[in-house]
């Protein structure tokens, strides 16, 4: 129990000086300096990234989505206040970007016949496994991508930043302004939902 | 303490399978699962989902996919060409003139009536009252359109029409809430009002809204006029 609270302490002195180092840098990209934009891109992009891709489902998407928040945020940062951290600030102006992102394509492809559904699969990257075992991953990251097409935005949202590492239910709620129990409430009800889509796929 | 029944615990079991309650509430959910096999499977399928999302990782992006990024940052940073135009509009604190609290990103409740229409426009309210007071209408789409030679005064007529139609949404949006006008090439969100100058090769789709009720306008400039 000591050890435990004693490493979350930890954890929560490490999470304030990335703040601090945030803060720092977005007091230059308020001054205009642009390796302070440059750095904050760096630190976060993976972050944004993941966010991205798992709301809109495509790499490209995902990309567009991640520029387009950049820009939000160097429009946004003179008033920006610092009542949460950059960090809450950046996944928040992401997961609203990335659903937004969604209803814009979903219009469009409403007039080019492209289904939402057909997300596209994922870059291939070098790998050991088995051609039969990358299929086998294929068929499975499709099926989810299509599960988390079809549950609510409230309920992807919360479980797609609960899924990003070091995010606890406290930072969840803090980026989608929502208490502690609605997370909680989210995120049961977004899993019991891809438990039913997927049953076919896990058992 | 009490014991938990199954509609107390099934609150916190996604908390309990992810280590995010406090100890007292962690004690009383581990106590009901000693007794209750359902909740134990829920519980099971709970972990087991986060197990099967923690194992999906998204695709890499290449370095050369990262730099261009960053350098059509770096250009809007320093003023260097066009503007880039965004296709969302998030509402958030810093991006937006008026509103400091974050909207839900559906309204958790129906709008209450509309005012009557004859009322001086109230200033613009932030957050969701904002999206209350939106009504319910729609997709409002402008494209471009080719028309040929021939038909060249159809489209006269349809682009004159629907600059008038435009226009009417527009003061009538204005006239019920003091929103901003809504620039070109970008999505439209609750409150937003839009007003544009239509040329005569463009077309007007009125569709059918959500279940957000939001006025949606996507207007895509005519590239052939250059």
């Amino acid at each position: 129990m000591g050890e435990a609270s004693g490493q979350d302490s930890q954890a929560d002195e490490a999470a304030a000086q990335e703040a601090e180092r945030d803060a720092v840098l977005v007091e230059r990209l308020r001054e205009g300096d642009t390796k302070a934009l440059d750095q904050l891109f760096r630190r976060h992009r993976n972050a944004a990234y993941g966010i991205a891709f798992r709301l809109v489902g495509s790499r490209d998407d995902a990309l567009d989505v991640v520029q387009e928040s950049f820009i939000h945020v160097m429009r946004g940062i003179q008033a920006f206040r610092g009542q949460s951290s950059f960090r809450t600030w950046l996944y928040r102006i992401v997961t609203h970007a990335a659903l937004d992102y969604r209803r814009w394509r979903s219009h469009r492809q409403a007039e080019s016949l492209d289904a939402l559904g057909a997300l596209e699969p994922a870059a291939a990257g070098p790998s050991q496994q088995t051609p039969e075992e990358e299929a086998a991953e294929r068929d499975l990251r499709k099926a989810i991508d299509e599960a988390l097409a079809n549950i609510s935005e409230k309920n992807r949202a919360a479980l797609v930043l609960y899924a990003l590492e070091g995010m606890s239910y406290k930072d969840v709620a803090d980026v989608l302004d929502i208490s502690i129990g609605t997370v909680m409430s989210r995120i049961f009800n977004a899993r019991q939902r891809l438990r039913e889509l997927l049953a076919s796929e896990i058992g | 303490m009490k014991a938990m029944d199954c509609d107390e615990a099934k609150l916190m079991l996604a908390g309990y399978a992810d280590g995010e309650l406090a100890t007292l509430e962690n004690e009383g959910v581990a106590a009901h699962l000693e007794q209750c096999g359902r909740c134990r499977q829920i519980v099971h399928d709970q972990q087991r989902i986060r197990h099967v999302l923690d194992s999906y990782e998204v695709p890499p992006v290449a370095d050369s996919d990262w730099s261009s990024i960053g350098k059509a940052l770096k250009a809007e940073l320093e003023g260097k060409g066009e503007p880039i135009q965004t296709k969302t509009r998030p509402r958030i604190e810093g991006l937006e003139p008026t509103p400091e609290v974050l909207p839900p990103i559906v309204p958790e409740e129906p709008p209450p009536p509309a005012p009557p229409a004859r009322e001086a426009p109230a200033p613009r309210p932030a957050g969701a009252a904002v999206a209350a007071r939106t009504p319910a209408v729609t997709l409002l789409k402008v494209r471009p359109r080719k028309a040929s030679q021939p038909f060249r005064w159809v489209a006269h007529v349809a682009g004159a029409a629907a600059a008038s139609l435009v226009m009417a949404l527009g003061l009538a949006a204005l006239w019920t809430q003091a929103a901003p006008p809504l620039a070109p090439n970008t999505l439209a969100r609750q409150g937003d009002v839009a007003i544009m100058e239509l040329e005569t090769n463009y077309s007007v789709i009125l569709c059918t809204g959500d279940t957000d009720d939001v006025v949606a306008l996507w207007v895509e400039p005519d590239e052939s006029k250059g």
